[in-house]
């Protein structure tokens, strides 16, 4: 079961508004590569995982993300918070508004709803884990797109946190892919 | 050998590591200004703590509003070393040096919420049982901004 800490994993504190930035930014909230999609995915493959080990993994990476998600939809709700109505339609957010108006929504930044096609929970170890480590490394190159499209620093600061986690969640699951492939090898010899 | 060398209480592991009083752990410790180092005047349920005092937006409380950052920044830092150790010992389940630092960024993180939670309301369920209102609600949530004027709201 999951416990709530009243606070955020890593500070944020955006003090420029900024649409068009959160319409791009937005994509790590609700999109293919985003982190409702890698919370999902861990969340609901770390009932089939063959040892406690990758289950503590799926399990514990899982709800990290969850604080990721937290993370990206602060950035979003600051960068739009203070901006007006007008500022939001010239930045392409104009249909965002008229659905949503500045509350947070689960899509990506074209503004297609998020979706289960964006994940899988195959059964197979071998090939949850290898989707887990492609995941990782999609969503380490989107938050680079997104550090090039920004010039502000309070914005970066967190989307650098956020990439360098990824590279840590992609190490993780490849040691936990080793880990299961060799007990699979194990099982197969008895 | 291996036994003694995982008994956290061995100084020969690392004195500094046990030393809490070691600045560190945290410069909120060594700021003698700092509230925790009397706890009666942070209880709140205790008479002699004047309305102002429990009022952090108070004008006489304002000059703690650095200390609160300092504070959570340091939970932030702890916190995150935690969670990290944690992902590592989950696939690296045996290593004792791992579950050493682990367990001492855990009982810090602990000492140092427990210490926010008594000056700033409650920021994991269970910490503050005392303040009325529910100081859960009451304390500004993560995603705000500190300093943005929010409509002044009941609950």
């Amino acid at each position: 079961m999951w416990v709530y800490e009243k606070r955020l994993e890593y500070p944020v504190k955006i003090k420029n508004p900024n649409p068009k930035l959160a319409k791009y930014i937005i994509t790590q909230y609700g999109g293919p590569d985003g982190e409702l999609a890698a919370s999902l995915r861990y969340l609901t493959q770390r009932y089939s995982m063959p040892t406690k080990q990758a289950q503590a993994i799926l399990n514990d990476i899982g709800t990290e993300e969850l604080a990721h998600l937290e993370i990206v939809a602060t950035i979003v709700k600051q960068l739009i918070e203070n901006a007006s109505v007008e500022e939001l339609e010239k930045a392409g957010l104009g249909g965002y508004y008229a659905d949503h108006d500045k509350a947070l929504f689960y899509v990506d930044a074209t503004g297609n709803p998020w979706t289960a096609a964006y994940i899988q929970s195959k059964g197979d170890p071998m090939a949850d884990l290898h989707e887990d480590m492609a995941a990782e490394q999609k969503a380490r190159a989107t938050y680079e797109y997104l550090i090039n499209l920004s010039d502000d620093p309070d914005v970066i600061d967190p989307l650098k946190f956020l990439r360098e986690r990824e590279i840590v969640h992609f190490q993780r699951f490849g040691e936990t892919a080793e880990i299961v492939q060799d007990y699979l090898a194990t099982k197969k010899l008895y | 050998m291996d036994n003694m060398m995982n008994h956290e209480m061995n100084p020969m592991v690392s004195p500094a590591m046990t030393n809490m009083m070691n600045p560190m752990f945290s410069p909120a410790m060594t700021n003698m200004m700092n509230p925790m180092f009397s706890p009666a005047m942070t209880n709140m349920m205790n008479p002699m703590v004047s309305p102002e005092m429990t009022n952090m937006k108070s004008p006489m409380m304002k000059g703690m509003a650095g200390s609160e950052e300092e504070l959570m920044r340091e939970i932030q830092k702890v916190g995150f070393a935690a969670v990290d150790l944690h992902l590592y010992l989950d696939t690296h389940p045996t290593d004792r040096y791992a579950l050493m630092l682990y367990g001492h960024f855990s009982r810090h993180l602990k000492m140092l919420m427990d210490m926010y939670s008594r000056q700033y309301g409650a920021i994991e369920p269970g910490a503050d049982t005392h303040s009325c209102p529910f100081s859960w609600v009451m304390s500004p949530w993560p995603w705000m901004k500190k300093d943005y004027m929010y409509d002044e709201e009941e609950y």
